[in-house]
This record gives C-alpha cells, sequence and structure tokens, in this order.
C-alpha cells in the first residue's frame, strides 16, 4: 500500500510541474501589461521610466524561465505572490475564500450521496417499475438542467416571489438575530442547486453497481440458502456495490474545496469558485495561477484517494505491489 | 425475444438488413428516444431554415419595444434592447447548436483517432497515450477553457475548439477498450494473414465494429458541450453579444429577470429541451445498437 501511494505521488510530480510550466506561459504571452494596468490605478498615463523601474523592480524584464523558476520557489515556500487587484498576499485571499466553498460544497456533498446512494439503492432493488422510471426521468433531468439556470428558477421563485431566501451571499448584511438560522437560510437554494446535478449522478452510479452486484452468483447462492432479502441486500450485495462508489467519492474530493464557479458566480457566495471568476474578470493573474495549481494538486490528490480507497474496500486489486497492504 | 423473433421471421428482410432493423426496432421501442429524435429533427430543420423561412432579425434594436412581454407581436417578448426574443431564441439556438455539434466532431475525431492507436498499437505507445489521457483528465477543464478564453478573446469558433479539445479523453477510453476486444478476434488475425496494412485494418475492419459506442459517445458529447458553452457564455466567456447563444441570453438575465421572467425562462428551458432530447436519444442507441445492454431492457 505504501509503495502505492509513493509512486503515485512521484508520478505526480512531473505532472503538477508541466501544468505549472504550461499555464504560467500562457498567463505569460496573454495580452495587456500588468504593470501598466497596475500603474493606472496611480497615473493616468505612467512616465516610460517609471514603468521600467517597476519591471526591474519586480524581475519582470528576465527571462521568462528565470521568472518562472522564481515563481516556482516562492510558491513552495507557500507564496503565491499579491494579488494584482487588492495587492494582498494570494495565500491570504485563499484562505479568507476557502471556509465558504468547504461549507458549501460539503454540505451540497453530504446530502447529494446520502440521498443519491439510497434513491440508487431504491431503484435496483425494484429495477424497471415505475418508481425507478420516474427516478430515472429525473436523473435525465437532473444531468441536463443547466445549473446556473436551476439557480436563477430558484432565486426567482424562492427569493423574488415568495420572498422566503435569501438570494445572494452568506450572511445577512443587516445582521440576523440568529447566525446560525441566517447560514442555513442562505444555504438551501446553492446548496439544492449543486445538490439535485450531484445526487443524480450518485443515483445512477449506485443504481447501476447494485444492479451488476445482483445479477452475481453468490448472490443468488445466498437467496438460495434461504437468506431473507433485506440480509442479502445488505450483508452480501450492498457491500460489493459500494466499491465503485468509492472512486466517485475520490474524485469529488477537489471540488470540495475549489467549490463552484458556476453556483457561487449566481448566488454570489464568498467562496474561491467565484474567486476564480472574478481573478478571470479583473486579469488578476497571480491569483489565477495560484488556483489553478492548487485544483491540480487537489485532483492528483482526489485520484490517488480513489486508488487507495478502491485498494483498501476490494481485497481482490492489489496495483502490482504483490498485494502488500 | 419470442416476439422479435415471430417478426423477423414474417417479414424476411434480406440478412444484410437485419442487423439495421432490428436496432430501429430496438430504438422504436424506448419512448423517450423516439421523442427525442423528434425534438432534435425538428429543431434542425428549424436552425438551418430560419434565414428562409421568416423575417426574423435577432439583431434589431427597437428602443421603443423593450422588454415587451410575451404578446401577439412578440411571442416570446423581447429584450433590454426591444429585440425580438423569439428570433433570438431560435438564432441563440443555431449557434448552441453548431457549437455542440462541431466540438463533438473534433472530439470524437481525436478520440477515435488516440483510442484506435492506443489500443491496436498496444506497448509503450499505448502506455504513453494513455499517460497523456490521464494527464489532461486531471486538469481543471472548465477553469481552463475559462482562462484560454481570457487570454484569447472570446469568440465562437475558439469556443468550439477548446471544448472539443478538452472533451475526447471519455472517447479514447471508449474506443480503445473496444479496439482491445476486437484486436484478438480471429477476422482481424485473417485479415493481418492476407497482408492488409495495420492502419487499413483498423479503419476497414475494426472501427465499423466500433460504430456502436462511438456513435453513444458522440451523442451525449453534443449534450455536454451545448452545456458547457450555455455556461461559458453566461458568464461573459463564450459566444459574444450582439451574436445570441442560449448560454449568453441569459447573461443580464440575473439582474433582468425580476422585471420580466421570460427573459430567464424560453433560454433556459430551449437549453434543458435539447439537452435532454440528447441525453435521451444516446440512452435509446445505446440499447439498440449494443445487444448485451439491449436485451436487460426488454
Amino acid at each position: 500500500m505504501r509503495t502505492l501511494i509513493l509512486r503515485r505521488i512521484i508520478v505526480s510530480i512531473p505532472l503538477l510541474l508541466s501544468v505549472s510550466l504550461l499555464s504560467f506561459y500562457i498567463l505569460q504571452s496573454a495580452p495587456g501589461d500588468p504593470v501598466a494596468m497596475f500603474l493606472q490605478q496611480s497615473f493616468e498615463r505612467a512616465p516610460q521610466h517609471v514603468v521600467d523601474a517597476m519591471r526591474e523592480r519586480l524581475g519582470l524584464n528576465r527571462p521568462i524561465i528565470i521568472q518562472y523558476l522564481y515563481w516556482l520557489r516562492e510558491m513552495l515556500r507557500g507564496n503565491f505572490g499579491v494579488s494584482l487587484k487588492t495587492l494582498e498576499p494570494v495565500s491570504q485571499v485563499i484562505m479568507r475564500t476557502l471556509p465558504a466553498s468547504l461549507l458549501l460544497m460539503v454540505v451540497s456533498f453530504a446530502i447529494a450521496s446520502v440521498c443519491g446512494i439510497a434513491l440508487g439503492v431504491y431503484s435496483a432493488l425494484r429495477p424497471y417499475r415505475a418508481g425507478d422510471q420516474i427516478l430515472s426521468f429525473i436523473a435525465f433531468f437532473g444531468y441536463s438542467i443547466p445549473n446556473f439556470w436551476l439557480g436563477l428558477i430558484l432565486i426567482y421563485v424562492f427569493s423574488f416571489k415568495m420572498g422566503w431566501l435569501p438570494s445572494s451571499g452568506m450572511v445577512s448584511l443587516r445582521g440576523a438575530p440568529d447566525v446560525v438560522m441566517d447560514r442555513i437560510a442562505h444555504l438551501i437554494m446553492p446548496v439544492a442547486t449543486l445538490a439535485f446535478h450531484d445526487m443524480v449522478v450518485w443515483l445512477r452510479y449506485q443504481r447501476s453497481a447494485l444492479l451488476g452486484v445482483l445479477g452475481e452468483d453468490y448472490i443468488r447462492t445466498a437467496k438460495a440458502k434461504g437468506l431473507a432479502q433485506r440480509i442479502v441486500v445488505a450483508k452480501h450485495a450492498l457491500r460489493n456495490a459500494l466499491i465503485p462508489v468509492v472512486t466517485l467519492l475520490g474524485l469529488s474530493v477537489p471540488r470540495l474545496l475549489t467549490g463552484s464557479y458556476i453556483v457561487e458566480y449566481v448566488f454570489a457566495w464568498p467562496g474561491m469558485g467565484r474567486l476564480a471568476v472574478d481573478a478571470i474578470y479583473t486579469r488578476d493573474y497571480p491569483v489565477i495561477m495560484a488556483i489553478l495549481m492548487i485544483s491540480a494538486v487537489l485532483v492528483v490528490l482526489g485520484n490517488l484517494l480513489a486508488d487507495v480507497g478502491y485498494a483498501l474496500v476490494d481485497p481482490r486489486i492489489n496495483y502490482g505491489t504483490g498485494g502488500a497492504r | 425475444m419470442s416476439v422479435d423473433a415471430v417478426d423477423t421471421a414474417a417479414d424476411s428482410p434480406a440478412p444484410l438488413d437485419r442487423p439495421l432493423r432490428r436496432a430501429l426496432r430496438r430504438y422504436a421501442r424506448n419512448r423517450g428516444a423516439v421523442v427525442g429524435a423528434a425534438i432534435l429533427f425538428i429543431l434542425s430543420v428549424i436552425s438551418v431554415l430560419v434565414p428562409w423561412l421568416a423575417v426574423l432579425d435577432p439583431e434589431a434594436v427597437d428602443l421603443s419595444h423593450q422588454l415587451q412581454p410575451p404578446g401577439r407581436d412578440h411571442w416570446f417578448g423581447t429584450d433590454h434592447l426591444g429585440r425580438d426574443y423569439l428570433a433570438r431564441t431560435i438564432y441563440g439556438g443555431r449557434i448552441s447548436l453548431a457549437v455542440g455539434f462541431v466540438a463533438m466532431l473534433l472530439s470524437i475525431v481525436i478520440g477515435t483517432l488516440v483510442g484506435a492507436t492506443s489500443g491496436f498499437a498496444g506497448g509503450r505507445l499505448d502506455n504513453l497515450l494513455m499517460r497523456v489521457v490521464d494527464f489532461i483528465n486531471s486538469l481543471p477543464i472548465f477553469f481552463i477553457i475559462m482562462v484560454a478564453q481570457m487570454v484569447l478573446t472570446p469568440n465562437i469558433f475558439n469556443v468550439m475548439w477548446l471544448i472539443g479539445l478538452t472533451s475526447w479523453m471519455a472517447v479514447a477510453r471508449i474506443v480503445r477498450g473496444e479496439v482491445l476486444a476486437q484486436r484478438e478476434q480471429d477476422y482481424v488475425m485473417a485479415a493481418k494473414a492476407i497482408g492488409s496494412r495495420s492502419a487499413y485494418i483498423v479503419w476497414r475492419h475494426i472501427l465499423p465494429n466500433v460504430s456502436g459506442p462511438i456513435i453513444v459517445a458522440a451523442t451525449l458529447n453534443i449534450a455536454q458541450a451545448i452545456l458547457i458553452e450555455s455556461a461559458l457564455s453566461f458568464l461573459g466567456l463564450g459566444v459574444q453579444p450582439p451574436k445570441a447563444s442560449w448560454g449568453n441570453m441569459l447573461m443580464g438575465a440575473q439582474t433582468r429577470m425580476f422585471n420580466a421572467p421570460w427573459i430567464a425562462i424560453f433560454p433556459g428551458l430551449m437549453i434543458c429541451i435539447t439537452v435532454i432530447s440528447f441525453n435521451f436519444v444516446g440512452d435509446g442507441l445505446r440499447d439498440a445498437l449494443d445487444p448485451k445492454t439491449g436485451r436487460k431492457n426488454l
């Protein structure tokens, strides 16, 4: 097991390096001069010697590969540079938005996975009956509805028409008597938007996994022994059917932290997803770079987690490590 | 199954026709898939013919009729510049469908090439190509498309190739798996034995046998591409106004929908209907073209 993890980590290092080099290069060649843009804030038209001095001081006149190595060194020390928009350290900006994303994503993840798995089991146990048919239509719908549109519709109905829920943000600006209730009220619609789509994915995944397992011989044997359906499903089938679901769990990890670009944008949720969209609008390159790197690292970690989880729950799997666990 | 047998015996078609007919019959049994295909057919016809059909101008500004609700003059109402919303919805659909279609073509071509090469060549090349697929899969793709659009100044062609270039990996995996399975079949051995070249074998013998999964993937890829395009355009990083796309029509909806809900309703509804139709068609095709999953559905 340890060798597996170690090997995967070693393999992912060149991968992450190439992601960083590539994105660094692309962002460097983007049109627009950040120095000029920055100086615009204080000068109408900055004198050339000021621009040059600034470039010199920031090291922007050096070869791009040197710039990259500097950036890499600083990044490994946890320094992502300074946001061009607010002049705050990028790591500070990210740490400020991360908890909001985490809150939103963990809540919707929990709801989506629990409901999705339960409904998937229900569907698989009564395949092609009315309940399953309805659920599979809902699943198609969930796959097909753009989540920003679902968000807009929810805002229209529940904030504008009914006036029940706040349409944006995470806290009421005017203050609320009960902080927890206020937070929950702000969470409901973004969570519903996110969880609806994810729940449907979980549902389909769990349904097909369990259906596959229920067709196996050992299930028939268990039934033939005279075990109750309940026990066959809970003890024999579900355990195996949860294996592929573990993969989905690992693959969901990156999104838990980076949030959702679109849903956070629609609901003005102050998380990392919204930060990413804002950074693109304002061409805040250091922030973009940091988010790219963080997402890439998280995806690698998520894949690793999925593989490890896979190996842990399924003893049949070994990744060429001689079955060592 | 018995109904099937009676049917085929009754109208005994030419032997070559049989797989196609059977697939068609299986497809016709899936109600969602038939309805989806009909909807897509109508949408495509309207999209192709609209420049000749009607005197609708999606970009004609009429400031004296801003944000009119749906009525006799404007069936879908008008937007904040007084443009006819029905015309914009139809022309927006043309663009969204075109983006979905071109992106799908690109992803299918790349995915098939990579998958077929990988599966047929095997060995080191296979390993390398699959590493590349893993690599691209581990990128935060939607964010990268957004960044690329920012760097490249967003326009419709960039949307097409960016989506196409980032959505071929699943196709490559599917094709590779199918080619791997076919490679060991006797007919491939036979072709090799008579001296056919690898590329010819893949193109002539193997690909026709894996066309089913490719067609299904193509259908689902269009649906996915339309969703990505709409999200990008909604954020202002896709198709740019004054050109309409279903996504960018929703761009201003966040503030305007409170006075003019139809601004939000029509384009979103069209995206839903179109994408769900493609998904239904893909589902029907999967059952129709793959004998294994088809049987389960009976």
